[in-house]
């Protein structure tokens, strides 16, 4: 009886936590120091609750490695190297590159090598030491006024999720980095406010520092053309235990953006991209000037419990270009299939057109799907017969045809009355 | 002379009426007739543009063509005419060879 009821229980728990990891479960963790885990034990239980593996590794060890023999080992990665560890920049931006996402955080003491794999990732960092102070947003009880506490996030929903609806202040020890404003890979996730500005703990500032005010960003992210998501924040205890329990909103927004870094929302993928004659369903290599046509693709986000679900917006375009864009449309959207489609006509000039799906939104896995396809002129029976607008022209040629019929009768059979002709 | 314009047309008139014969008088009608169509499709063309260019070509073409050979016609058929040496009949069916021709390509081109 009771070990039939332990297994019933046991399988009970297994189909609760079915959530799965877009990549795969397997994380590595890179600590400079493997017993500092329990400080972050409620962010990374945040993290094994939703079915991730996570692998614990000391930073600076040789076998650290993310890839062995070619092969990659882990399938996203988190970095917590404040206090000047070492990393192998080469490898973790190998890493990036092949697709996987990888958390950073520091601190005031980073070492060359994390400046530099940020720097890798087009995001600048302070000098080793700085801090960022503010003598105005900073918790009560301290005295160096390095624990600031911040309330300017990016408006991107994707990003921050939850978060939106819960916008508490958000507590911050560590240095700052500098992030390109309108750069379309890179994401200023969370900026320090205006009265903060970047410098070594109680030094008198003699001259304009490097970082000053809104520029200073605490949380930066970079998403790759290769869809890999790289979150940098300049805080590793932003995500300790002291600070979720603290009475701002540490906890939620960490979890969310990190849930966002790897890819559990956000992350789009296309199926079912199909462009026809409207009202024939095969699919051509070719069509000709004029043609009516109906496109369409559906897309699916992936959901973390949910696996693929159907992506909702009206915002995707579909463009028809040769060049320049001749059509751009916004495609319909279908909530319940996650179909979009849409029908236009096809232009009147021939050449080689491209319909382009670009959809680059803020916060999402970009989409970039471009197809050639020849656009045929009409066969020279295609055409109408008989054009209205040259009517008057053909009307003239018949009458003068006629008129010379009925001229020539006239002329023939003409007597003259006075017959002064003379037959030559 | 001091006499009002519409005296002189009104002489000339006349002086048409009575001196040309009545063959001529019909190919003169034809004449017009061409004339009349000619402007009309220009006319069409200045308003309209110049969309099917072939098409009002070739219309025009056969306005003015047809113009030409009528125009020829009388001057081989005029009876006051001393120099050419052909007969009326030889004239007709030049004319009427070269109408052919003329149509021809006018209903070829017209698309």
């Amino acid at each position: 009886m009771k070990p039939i009821l332990f297994w019933i229980f046991v399988l009970t728990l297994s189909t609760v936590s079915s959530s799965k990891p877009l990549f795969g479960p397997k994380t590595a963790v890179l600590l400079g120091n493997i017993d500092d885990k329990h400080k972050y034990s409620q962010f990374f239980d945040s993290f094994t609750s939703k079915g991730y593996d996570l692998n614990f590794l000391r930073a600076s060890n040789q076998d650290a490695t993310l890839k062995k023999f070619g092969e990659y080992l882990y399938d996203q990665a988190i970095l917590f190297v404040g206090k000047s560890e070492e990393i192998n920049v080469v490898d973790i931006l190998d890493f990036i590159d092949s697709g996987r996402s990888v958390i950073v955080a520091t601190s005031s003491g980073l070492s060359d090598s994390v400046r530099e794999l940020a720097i890798g990732c087009s995001i600048e960092f302070d000098e080793q030491g700085m801090s960022v102070v503010d003598h105005f947003n900073f918790k009560s009880g301290d005295k160096e006024h390095t624990s600031i506490i911040t309330n300017n996030f990016c408006d991107i929903p994707s990003v921050i999720g939850d978060f939106e609806q819960d916008k508490k202040g958000v507590l911050f020890k560590g240095i700052g980095m500098k992030v390109q404003k309108n750069s379309p890979l890179n994401y200023r996730i969370l900026n320090a406010p205006s009265t903060s500005y970047s410098s070594f703990v109680d030094e008198k500032i003699t001259k304009k520092p490097f970082l000053i005010g809104n520029e200073i960003t605490l949380v930066a992210a970079l998403q790759t053309r290769g869809d890999a998501r790289v979150l940098f924040s300049g805080s590793i205890d932003m995500f300790s235990n002291d600070f979720f329990d603290s009475k701002y909103g540490n906890s939620l927004f960490c979890q969310e953006i990190a849930s966002w870094a790897f890819n559990e929302r956000g992350f789009l993928r296309l199926r079912d991209y199909t462009h026809h004659k409207a009202n024939s369903m095969v699919k051509q290599d070719y069509y000709r000037i004029k043609d009516d046509i109906e496109f369409s693709v559906t897309i699916e986000e992936y959901d973390i419990v949910k696996g693929w679900v159907p992506y909702v917006a009206n915002d995707v375009q579909i463009e028809y270009v040769m060049l320049s864009p001749y059509i751009r449309k916004t495609l319909f959207n279908y909530p319940k299939t996650g179909k979009f489609s849409t029908r236009f006509t096809l232009p009147d000039k021939h050449g080689t057109f491209k319909f382009r799906l670009h959809y680059h939104k803020r916060g999402y896995r970009f989409i970039e799907k471009v197809e050639e396809i020849p656009l045929k002129p009409f066969w020279h029976n295609e055409y109408e017969r008989f054009i209205p607008v040259a009517y008057p022209y053909y009307l003239s040629a018949i009458l003068m045809l006629v008129g010379f019929f009925l001229f020539s009768i006239i002329f023939l059979y003409n007597e003259d009355k006075n017959n002064t002709r003379k037959d030559k | 002379m001091s006499e009002s314009p519409l005296a002189i047309f009104k002489k000339l008139f006349v002086a048409y009426k009575n001196t040309t014969t009545q063959s001529l008088k019909i190919i003169d009608c034809f004449l017009l007739f061409q004339f009349l169509t000619g402007i009309f499709q220009f006319a069409y063309v200045f308003l309209v543009g110049k969309f099917p260019f072939n098409s009002f070509l070739a219309g025009f073409i056969s306005t003015v063509g047809s113009f030409v050979l009528t125009i020829n016609l009388r001057t081989l058929v005029d009876p006051e005419n001393k120099e050419t040496k052909v007969s009326t009949k030889r004239a007709f069916v030049d004319f009427l060879i070269c109408n052919v021709i003329l149509h021809l390509a006018v209903f070829n081109y017209i698309g």
